[in-house]
């Protein structure tokens, strides 16, 4: 078999893999970068929405961003439409074009030093003395085996590289949002907003998204609680029956299919040469979904550690669980509060959803993050949400 | 068996399929337009330049422009350098990103009142006394009877639903162009402009292009004749070699493999109930390969056709020829053109290639077309290239 040899191999170029490629380059390191498919950033299994924390990282580009949100409506299940919105009406966030913004990563990456191979799966993980020494890939070339002193699994929900690694990636069902989008045209998106409707016969134990994409489409989303997910109550017949009465001239551009960790965070997300990042480590905010920007953050620790590792020749387990330490004193909190806040709310039933609704109706929440969401719900209903303040603060 | 009713089905949801789709609707009559991918747009199999001529279809969306080119090198097999571009270095065409292109032009079909379906597929064509009456279409593992009074075969080269109806749409080796190509980053190509290597070792009756993409990637390709592809000798050899060569550094973010067809346009494109649009009819120049703008054209005349077609309630092969006489009468004597220029030069040995190219040094061409450099060619070498002149005038 062939055979290569890096410094570190990354599994997966979404954005956490792209990043962590990136940032191990730029400290000098020798980087692949692999991608099973054949095209970076297709097929999309993503609703594409962030926040504007992502000009943390990028400066944005219109030629990845599709629409620029100004704010949110939050429909509850009887229809009361919570507006969250700040009063100049400036931008809070982003929809992504994830086909293209994918790319424009691993180009940084690859801009940065980093080696990037499509169509090239690992399939095997290359242990010695229990130690993780590089991953077996497989192209259009044939077999390689490539050794890497760290391997990074970027490799998505339930992550193979972690199970190879004896990392128990496998998640319940309870802890899993399965989603269905549609990338709809010819409908009249409120073209700066991003909406959210709620109720347990819209999308049990989750929500239906509608997120402007430019022009008069939009993606058309769901998530639902695996555990709620049975035959004929797929996402899919949810997000038909929703999208018959809400878009009856509505026509679909693209169908896309995905799964979403909602656990909150584990507590090892590394083992002797390995490192998780991104969905694979379940960084993923359990109320919203959302998980771009905490893999990309992780993705810029993950390629640090690895490099401090490099100086110290150390890869042991101990050492490479500062990366572990460093994201979860960043937004480990905001994961665990997430979880907390998602296991209240999408317990809650149809009336209790329509009473924190009403309880908003007309009350302008200027900071358009699911944290102001939370303060002005308790606020405004002390005593219901007492059980659920007592476990945030 | 499910059944349904349009005036029109169209089959395959590239730019003919949505332009015909488009026009169709705009008539106001009922259209279907299906497409086999789980994406419109997705996977790629293009070069994605055009010209300025795209304008009269479409206004320029910097969404789905990658890049603007300004003019063109063409290199011959021993390098020498032939430049052709505007003197006020005015941009003469578009790299698009067909991604988001083709979605744009769906997305105007559904505006107009078409319907889109995705992940469906035509399968087999409903005929009745030898006219094509609709077809059989397959989605998510359900079957449906679409019927039609006209059925668009907008589904490319070697058209599947031209065969279903007798029209031969299968080509010989030596009137495919076959083509490899990777989206390549980590490469500093000329932002606004194409380029084109030709030569026998490098792409044998055909040649390699290098097409901007933004920041500092492009569209780095193949195109070799049907006829000279063998084992170990197949286009993305060819294109393994080139990039070798050309761009050491750079790192590939996409492949993408299609085909071409080159023959020139053929007789009858309709028959009894269908109109053939497109690659499916051959509506690409040889000399270039491109088709874009010209399937984008015989998507409104096919409109138009079928529109007059419903409202006179005859769909015979009769009455359908009116579509083939009017692209014909638009485009289809530079489609001849190219091809007569195509099978002169791409027979060309690489010392004749070689006298070319350096007829042209250090001339400037001021309009970047292959018709303005086949006139700066012939002018320079009337005697090589008399017998070219002779078929062209």
């Amino acid at each position: 078999m062939k055979e290569g040899r890096y410094d570190v191999v990354v599994v997966g170029a979404g954005p956490g893999g792209s990043v962590t490629a990136k940032t191990a380059a730029e400290h000098g390191l020798d980087v692949l970068l692999i991608e099973r498919n054949q095209e970076i950033g297709v097929p999309v299994k993503c609703a594409e929405g962030v926040s504007k924390d992502i000009e943390n990282f990028v400066v944005p580009d219109m030629k990845w961003v599709s629409a620029i949100v100004k704010g949110a409506n939050i429909y509850g299940p009887d229809g009361t439409k919570v507006v969250m919105a700040g009063d100049k009406m400036e931008e809070v966030g982003y929809v992504l074009e994830r086909r293209i913004f994918d790319k424009f990563l691993a180009s940084e990456a690859a801009r940065a030093g980093a080696e990037v191979r499509v169509k090239t799966e690992a399939y095997g993980i290359i242990k010695e003395n229990g130690y993780a020494k590089g991953v077996y890939i497989r192209s259009m070339s044939g077999d390689t085996r490539i050794f890497a002193h760290v391997v990074v699994g970027a490799d998505g929900v339930e992550s193979k590289v972690g199970r190879w690694a004896g990392i128990n990636t496998r998640l319940p069902p309870h802890n899993i949002s399965v989603g269905a989008e549609y990338l709809m045209c010819n409908i009249e998106p409120n073209e700066n907003f991003s909406e959210f409707y709620l109720g347990s016969e819209i999308a049990p134990k989750g929500y239906i998204w509608i997120f402007p994409k430019g022009g008069n489409c939009a993606n058309v989303g769901i998530g639902i609680g695996g555990d709620a997910s049975g035959e004929n109550h797929r996402a899919i017949d949810y997000l038909n029956a929703f999208v018959r009465n809400k878009f009856p001239n509505g026509e679909i551009i693209a169908e896309m299919y995905g799964a979403v960790p909602l656990s909150g965070p584990q507590d090892e997300n590394v083992s002797d040469g390995l490192i998780l990042v991104g969905d694979a480590a379940r960084q993923v905010n359990p109320l919203t979904g959302g998980g771009i920007l905490y893999a990309m953050r992780a993705g810029e620790i993950a390629g640090n550690v690895i490099a401090e590792a490099m100086q110290e020749e150390d890869f042991s387990k101990v050492k490479l669980s500062e990366y572990d330490r460093r994201w979860k004193s960043e937004f480990g909190k905001r994961l665990e509060t997430g979880l907390k806040a998602k296991e209240f709310f999408f317990n809650l039933s149809d009336d209790d959803l329509n009473a924190l609704a009403h309880s908003l109706e007309g009350i302008e929440i200027e900071e358009m993050t699911p944290w102001a969401l939370l303060m002005e719900l308790i606020t405004q209903n002390p005593k219901m949400l007492v059980e659920l303040a007592k476990e945030l603060f | 068996m499910k059944e349904e009713r349009y005036d029109v089905a169209v089959v395959g949801a590239g730019p003919a399929g949505s332009q015909t789709a488009k026009t169709v609707a705009e008539h106001g009559l009922d259209v279907l337009l299906i497409e086999r991918n789980l994406e419109i747009g997705a996977p790629v199999k293009c070069a994605e330049g055009v010209s300025k001529d795209i304008e009269k279809f479409v206004a320029p969306d910097k969404r789905w422009i990658s890049a603007e080119v300004k003019g063109a090198n063409i290199y011959g097999p021993d390098g020498t350098k032939v430049v052709m571009s505007d003197d006020r270095m005015e941009e003469v065409g578009y790299v698009l990103e067909r991604r988001l292109f083709d979605k744009f032009l769906a997305s105007e079909a559904a505006r107009a009142g078409a319907e889109v379906r995705v992940k469906t597929e035509a399968y087999g064509i409903i005929k009745e006394n030898g006219r094509a009456k609709g077809v059989y279409a397959r989605s998510m593992g359900e079957d449906t009877r679409i019927f039609a009074h006209v059925v668009v075969g907008a589904d490319g080269v070697e058209s599947m639903v031209g065969r279903w109806t007798g029209i031969n749409t299968r080509l010989p080796p030596h009137n495919i162009c076959v083509g490899a190509e990777y989206l390549m980053c980590n490469i500093e190509p000329n932002e606004n402009f194409s380029e084109f290597y030709l030569g026998n070792e490098i792409a044998p009756k055909g040649y390699a292009w290098v097409f901007p993409k933004g920041g500092d990637c492009a569209n780095v390709g193949i195109g070799i004749g049907g006829d000279t592809s063998e084992e170990k000798h197949r286009a993305i050899d060819y294109l393994n070699a080139f990039v070798r060569d050309t761009f050491p550094d750079g790192k590939i973010m996409g492949e993408m493999y299609g085909a071409v067809p080159l023959s020139g346009p053929q007789d009858e494109n309709v028959s009894d109930g269908l109109i053939l649009v497109g690659d499916a009819a051959r509506q690409v120049n040889p000399l270039t390969g491109g088709g874009i703008i010209y399937a984008m054209q015989a998507g409104e005349i096919a409109g138009d056709v079928i529109a007059e077609a419903v409202q006179e309630k005859d769909f015979s092969k009769l009455k359908l020829s009116e579509y083939d006489r009017r692209w014909k009468r638009e485009f289809g004597k530079r489609l001849e053109t190219g091809l007569k220029a195509r099978e002169f030069l791409f027979n060309l040995s690489d010392e004749d290639l070689n006298t070319l190219a350096r007829s042209l040094e250090g001339v400037k061409i001021n309009a970047l077309t292959s018709w303005a450099l086949l006139m700066a060619l012939i002018k320079r070498n009337p005697k090589m290239l008399f017998k070219l002149a002779k078929v062209l005038f």
